[in-house]
């Protein structure tokens, strides 16, 4: 039945996020043919699109999650979804992961075009001899492949993070604006809570990085996580990064959906 | 023969405003019943929960002997008052949606029915009447195998030539051993239908009785509720 759950939930979406990404793909055929032509001036009219392209896809995305949410569960539709067979927490889940993959979708498909300025760039260095030194020049800079390898990882975790805390504050705020308490000015409230949750989050991790500050640390010679302060590091420190708040995003994150969840599950009526 | 609703001290308030009121109801498997009464007395309240919809209510609710949940849902086949189909969708759509999610859903019937009721299956539902989107709302219900029929107001939005038609199609089409509670204020069209009424008012209960009882007088459905409820036409 998830796997059902699934399979909708990915074709009721997809009507709000093809046209987007249609118009990011067109882009960039745009950009390949400006390119491919070598016309400068088709190259630099097609830059400013590209880059409001590359907003629009993104916003439109995460819009189209709240919007998804809201009309599947509290509007008419909420008669189709709540009557169905299946557990409530099944339907968050499949709700979750099918917003998950449509952000990862939208952030692919806002940055594909910018891929074809990177290729020409690169065109242009191999023309001028200069692809090498660039690679040296940046090279010189990273860590070791170990720490490169853990530094992706580390980006990709929290990018995911940042994704699951997105979407578990809308769902949670949506859902908490349309209890009977609220949902006579449910985008109202839904906003108030949304930046409510914000700011609380980032208060508690405030709070922690006073009793615990873990950082991730990339340094000339290795990436590593470190409880101590950036002046207190040995060797030359490119840049450190806040974990606390990672990881109380990631915990709050995990409480919204399950407190989502129990109010699907117990405490929302379809109007 | 066993009970399909149990409904025992069943409450529902919104805010100070007590929509139903101490509801104690039993249905035997197998019954029509009509569930009438003026509007806003309480009946879509008393549908939606049972459906599963309206979740904070107090008292005890069990269909086939079961709390509403996940196994409740699997046998009743709820009919909403309005379409609540997403318009992007075609009745192809719709009926692969419920063949996907309900084991007694019945596709090839489904398909046959559209075509009879000369729907375009292709026809997104946002660009169809609202009697052919009801009309597919009920097809879709009534091609359920399904132990309990919840229909709220199937005859609301329809002329008079095409509510006889939509009786007959709920009639000849619900699997005939289970269940069927409709909700509605046009009693002269159904009251051929039912087994049994139950009457509610004001979020009360005024009547929960076998058709015959109420016959036994030498008066109508209609009749008795006009005398129950005297001051609502």
């Amino acid at each position: 039945m998830f796997g059902k759950l699934l399979k909708h939930e990915l074709r009721h979406t997809a009507r709000y996020h093809f046209s987007i990404i249609l118009v990011s793909v067109i882009a960039t055929i745009f950009m390949g043919v400006s390119l491919v032509m070598e016309s400068e001036a088709l190259m630099s009219m097609a830059m400013l699109p590209l880059i409001l392209v590359a907003a629009a896809v993104i916003i439109v995305s995460l819009v189209s999650i709240i919007k998804n949410f809201y009309e599947t569960i509290f509007s008419r539709q909420g008669y189709l979804t709540m009557t169905l067979p299946v557990k409530g927490s099944q339907l968050l889940i499949s709700k979750v992961l099918i917003s998950f993959f449509w952000i990862i979708v939208s952030y692919i498909a806002a940055f594909l075009p910018f891929v074809f300025v990177l290729i020409h760039l690169k065109k242009q260095l191999d023309a001028d001899n200069m692809t090498d030194q660039l690679v040296q020049e940046i090279t010189s800079y990273l860590p070791s492949t170990g720490s490169i390898v853990l530094i992706v990882i580390f980006f990709v975790v929290t990018s995911l993070i940042s994704i699951l805390s997105y979407v578990s504050y809308v769902y949670f705020s949506v859902t908490i604006a349309n209890t009977r308490l609220l949902n006579k000015h449910p985008k109202l409230f839904g906003g108030l809570i949304f930046l409510g949750v914000s700011i609380l989050t980032d208060k508690i991790s405030d709070f922690t990085l006073n009793i615990a500050p873990l950082s991730f640390a990339i340094g000339e010679e290795k990436a590593f996580f470190t409880f101590k302060d950036v002046w207190e590091l040995e060797g030359v420190i490119i840049n450190t990064f806040d974990v606390n708040s990672y990881i109380i995003e990631a915990v709050v994150a995990v409480v919204l959906l399950l407190a989502t969840g129990y109010f699907i599950e117990n405490k929302i009526n379809i109007k | 023969m066993a009970d399909i609703i149990t409904v025992a001290s069943l409450k529902k308030s919104y805010g100070n405003h007590v929509v139903l009121d101490n509801i104690n109801i039993k249905i035997p498997q197998g019954s029509v019943v009509g569930l009438l009464g003026p509007n806003g007395c309480g009946k879509t309240t008393l549908l939606k929960i049972l459906a599963g919809l309206i979740k904070d209510y107090e008292g005890t609710v069990k269909i086939n002997n079961d709390p509403i949940g996940v196994e409740t849902k699997e046998i009743v086949a709820f009919l909403p008052d309005a379409s609540y189909l997403p318009g992007w969708m075609k009745p192809t759509d719709a009926i692969e949606y419920f063949a996907d999610f309900y084991k007694d859903f019945d596709k090839a019937k489904a398909l046959e029915m559209v075509n009879g009721f000369n729907l375009n299956p292709k026809q997104k539902i946002k660009t169809m009447s609202k009697g052919q989107q009801e009309k597919l709302c009920l097809i879709l219900v009534l091609c359920r195998k399904a132990k309990l029929y919840i229909l709220d107001e199937p005859l609301g939005g329809l002329d008079p030539s095409s509510r006889a038609a939509v009786l007959d199609m709920i009639m000849n089409n619900y699997a005939k051993d289970s269940s069927v509670l409709i909700s509605t204020h046009l009693i002269n069209d159904v009251e051929r239908i039912f087994d049994r009424v139950l009457m509610i008012k004001g979020g009360q209960l005024l009547v929960n009785s076998h058709v015959n009882e109420l016959k036994k007088h030498g008066k109508s459905v209609q009749e008795v509720f006009l005398e129950v409820f005297p001051y609502v036409w």
